[in-house]
């Protein structure tokens, strides 16, 4: 069953979900495309602090839920059905995981087939070499060339051939998984308690450095692919390493002027 | 010579019907479903890589070779780790547990999707070449001059054989129906674990040789109690992991037999390499409380904020 991971990561201001994956190394990603192509069902597995805590799908904005007071109390009244939420979190998912996903295919797709276009066309390289027939009878007298020739001639463009379309059907069912992993998938809580901690120390902020202080502990909680998300976090919210070069230089001994 | 031609189109159809009906009957792979069970530790360690400094490392006794040789003969199997920690106060999570797998079953699928990528190509290209080697052949005995030894071609008839041969060894992961993961339930395993971590608190920290370290103890244990042996293995293979996960070992050409594959084949190596994944992953620190003495922010240079 090809899982995607998704973890609830406190930021200062709110949450938001951080997804442990390669930014260009596409393997492990179309893996489970095309896992879900041969007909598995895709997981999502979200993991959070406090399972108990979790009434985030009921908290949810005004487009969902509209609260309005009267004299007696309040009125609650759904704007959004069960399914159109579960539609909506679909979309969601939709708009950032399969987007990037998407794009990244048409990139790798379209590298690895750059070798194979028009080299089979008229104009391309081999039909220029098939043009080059009669070369066979040409070189009947130098009989060394005749075999290079023979496989020049016919079984490059037949095994090139092959490749390209292995490839293209290759990509092609990763395409068509892509559009399937992402129509029936299952969303499965779970509690991380290593994410608790992580969540707890940039939340109490010490020094205003919660974020330089979770890059230093991830690793050791197993988390160290949070590496990427807290050390570009430190360099936009927080006082850091790099911000001391912005500052008047230190000096190492007084210094005077000669008089 | 009547017969044989009489005979032959009814081998050929026996065969072509009998292997259509094998690819289009529906199997039912519940009825011999084998269920493969892997006993997971979690390893008190302080790895070393970028993204998992300090951290443990959850890593099974056999390697994904040895697993695959347990379930050779079956037509799907279901994997299921059985998870060993030592003694803590704050064990491992549902979460936890769950990411271990996800990574376990995300590092195969991503080799197994490597591996049959490539080996498309690459069966397709050894093809081609032996048959290159035939005319090479031909060549051999049909012309009395020596250039032709120059071919480079009939060479790449060994594109991708060490892939070819991992392919024959795991391909039959793809076999895995399904994947499962519960804390395991074997005392002696459990009492060993507990031992090993009191001994390896004893160890001072920051020594550069503890896994040997660990591997000793557990070596003079081993008569003891069996599962001291299977944890050993486990260490051994992290310690392998640690060695072989290295970028620059990777890279360099440090041992005979790389460097003498990287000269003859060179560039002409078109199919890369599917390295086999080590199961092992980092995990927390069961014994690691955050900030338990108050820790010094040092993100800004100390002694720079002093003097400002």
């Amino acid at each position: 069953m090809p899982k995607i991971e998704l973890y609830k990561l406190f930021n200062k201001k709110g949450y938001i979900l951080f997804s442990p994956h390669h930014p260009f190394f596409v393997e492990e990603r179309f893996a489970r495309y095309l896992k879900a192509f041969k007909g598995e069902k895709t997981e999502i597995l979200l993991h959070v602090e406090d399972k108990e805590q979790e009434a985030f799908l009921l908290s949810l904005s005004e487009d969902f839920l509209r609260i309005q007071k009267n004299r007696e109390g309040y009125t609650i009244t759904p704007q959004k059905s069960a399914e159109e939420v579960l539609e909506y979190l679909k979309g969601a998912f939709f708009d950032t995981l399969r987007k990037e996903d998407t794009l990244l295919l048409e990139e790798t797709k379209n590298r690895d087939l750059f070798y194979h276009y028009g080299r089979f066309r008229f104009r391309g390289f081999y039909g220029i070499l098939h043009r080059l027939f009669p070369i066979l009878f040409i070189m009947h007298g130098i009989p060394g060339f005749q075999p290079m020739t023979w496989d020049m001639l016919i079984g490059d463009p037949y095994f090139e051939d092959r490749n390209f379309f292995e490839l293209l059907r290759h990509y092609q069912g990763i395409s068509w998984g892509i559009e399937r992993a992402f129509e029936d998938m299952t969303l499965r809580v779970v509690e991380n308690r290593a994410l608790q901690v992580l969540n707890d120390i940039v939340r109490e902020d010490e020094n205003g450095e919660g974020f330089a202080q979770a890059f230093r502990v991830c690793t050791r909680l197993g988390l160290g692919f949070l590496k990427d998300f807290f050390w570009p976090a430190t360099q936009a919210t927080e006082h850091s390493e790099w911000t001391k070069f912005m500052r008047p230089p230190v000096p190492l001994f007084p210094w005077r002027e000669p008089q | 010579m009547d017969e044989i031609s009489i005979v032959f189109p009814y081998i050929f159809v026996y065969y072509t019907v009998k292997r259509s009906v094998e690819k289009e009957t529906l199997v039912n792979w519940r009825e011999d479903l084998k269920e493969v069970k892997v006993p997971l530790f979690i390893l008190p360690a302080r790895l070393l890589g970028w993204y998992e400094e300090g951290a443990w490392a959850a890593c099974p006794s056999e390697s994904l070779s040895e697993i695959s040789t347990r379930f050779r003969g079956t037509s799907s199997f279901l994997l299921h780790f059985e998870v060993y920690s030592p003694s803590s106060s704050s064990p491992l999570s549902e979460g936890e547990m769950e990411s271990i797998l996800a990574r376990f079953e995300g590092m195969i699928d991503e080799f197994l999707y490597s591996l049959s990528l490539y080996e498309r190509l690459g069966w397709n290209y050894r093809f081609m070449f032996s048959l290159c080697l035939v005319a090479y052949i031909i060549g051999l005995f049909s012309v009395n001059t020596w250039w032709f030894i120059w071919f480079r071609q009939p060479y790449l008839a060994l594109t991708g054989v060490d892939n070819w041969w991992k392919k024959k060894r795991l391909l039959g992961l793809a076999r895995c129906k399904a994947w499962s993961i519960s804390p395991g339930e074997d005392k002696r395993r459990q009492e060993a674990l507990d031992e090993l971590y009191s001994f390896y608190t004893t160890i001072p920290q920051g020594d550069p040789n503890y896994l040997e370290r660990v591997i000793h103890f557990l070596e003079e244990q081993k008569k003891r109690n069996r599962a001291f042996s299977e944890i050993q293995r486990a260490y051994i293979l992290l310690q392998k992991r640690e060695q072989e996960e290295s970028y620059l070992l990777k890279r360099i050409a440090h041992t005979t037999w790389t460097k003498v594959k990287r000269f003859f084949l060179g560039d002409l190596l078109l199919i890369p390499e599917v390295f086999v994944p080590h199961l092992c992953v980092p995990i927390r620190d069961l014994a690691f409380i955050p900030f338990q003495e108050k820790e010094e922010g040092d993100a800004q240079n100390r002694t720079l904020q002093a003097l400002q």
